[in-house]
């Protein structure tokens, strides 16, 4: 088969017609796109952890705390102290990220 | 078809008047039907992937820049739907070895059916590596108009050049390996 056959062949190809209710149902939905109420934050699925890191902060610092008073020296939360300094860091770098991933996340979901 | 009724339809839609994406519809329906059934070689399946790229392309309505026509925009966006689709689910090829036990029976007569020849150029066009499959799909649905080909796929016409040359070869070793005889 010769290579100008090949380009009769491929582009002389016959059209197909669309079927009758093609732009009725493309329009219907096109229309459910448009009236779908935009998708929200799952707050509600989210509140479990979004309650629990507070309290988690807040039980550690308690703890330490009461550590303090009531046993001074190295106990068992002597650990927290010696990498808090270290991990100060790595913990707001983790912050920063996530708060960028949720609001792009967010921006995302508006857009759609 | 006019580049201005589309921008004013554009307009409108964006305006909040979604019933104006209608025309939008009405017009580049054929062209987006064909050019999916190019990729899938299945009506009903062409007439789904269009939608979908409708659907995609209202929604993205927004991003559309006036710097290039809307039908650029519209084919590039529209090309994306359909290559994601193939690759998700690839469209069967089974013509095409049914094109082969066919020939197998008749090796020694002349093709007859033009049809079914027709048939196995176009299957194997699809069976293609997917980065040569695409360029001669849309080289082929743009008229042979290298530019257009290019800006559907997104890459420099340089590259559209380069896939178009291999892919051929591909396929002319494909072909005379299937119509040798016949040729």
């Amino acid at each position: 088969m010769k290579p100008e056959d090949v380009d009769r062949v491929l582009s002389e190809e016959a059209d197909i017609v669309p079927s009758s209710g093609f732009v009725a149902t493309v329009m219907e939905a096109v229309t459910a796109e448009a009236t779908a109420p935009p998708l929200t934050f799952p707050w509600k699925r989210a509140f479990p952890l979004v309650a629990a890191f507070p309290a988690l902060l807040l039980w550690l610092a308690s703890m330490q705390t009461g550590q303090e008073v009531t046993a001074p020296g190295p106990g068992p939360y002597a650990w927290f102290q010696m990498i808090a300094p270290m991990a100060t860091g790595w913990v707001a770098a983790g912050l920063v990220m996530t708060v960028a991933i949720t609001a792009w996340s967010l921006r995302l979901v508006r857009l759609r | 078809m006019s580049a201005e009724e589309d921008a004013a339809d554009v307009a409108r839609v964006l305006a909040g008047e979604v019933t104006a994406f209608e025309a939008i519809v009405r017009r580049w329906q054929k062209p987006l039907i064909n050019l999916a059934y190019r990729f899938c070689r299945d009506r009903g399946r062409a007439e789904d992937m269009a939608q979908e790229a409708f659907l995609r392309a209202y929604k993205s309505l927004a991003t559309w820049r006036r710097d290039a026509a809307f039908s650029t925009w519209l084919f590039a966006l529209a090309t994306n739907v359909f290559r994601s689709e193939i690759r998700r689910l690839p469209p069967l090829t089974a013509p095409l070895d049914e094109g082969i036990a066919a020939l197998d029976r008749r090796a020694a007569e002349p093709i007859v059916d033009e049809e079914r020849r027709d048939r196995i150029v176009r299957n194997a066009v699809l069976a293609l590596p997917a980065k040569y499959r695409d360029v001669l799909t849309l080289f082929y649905f743009h008229g042979m108009d290298v530019a257009r080909s290019a800006a559907s796929l997104g890459v420099p016409q340089g590259t559209v050049k380069a896939r178009l040359s291999r892919g051929r070869d591909i396929l002319r070793g494909k072909l005379t390996s299937l119509l040798g005889a016949q040729s």
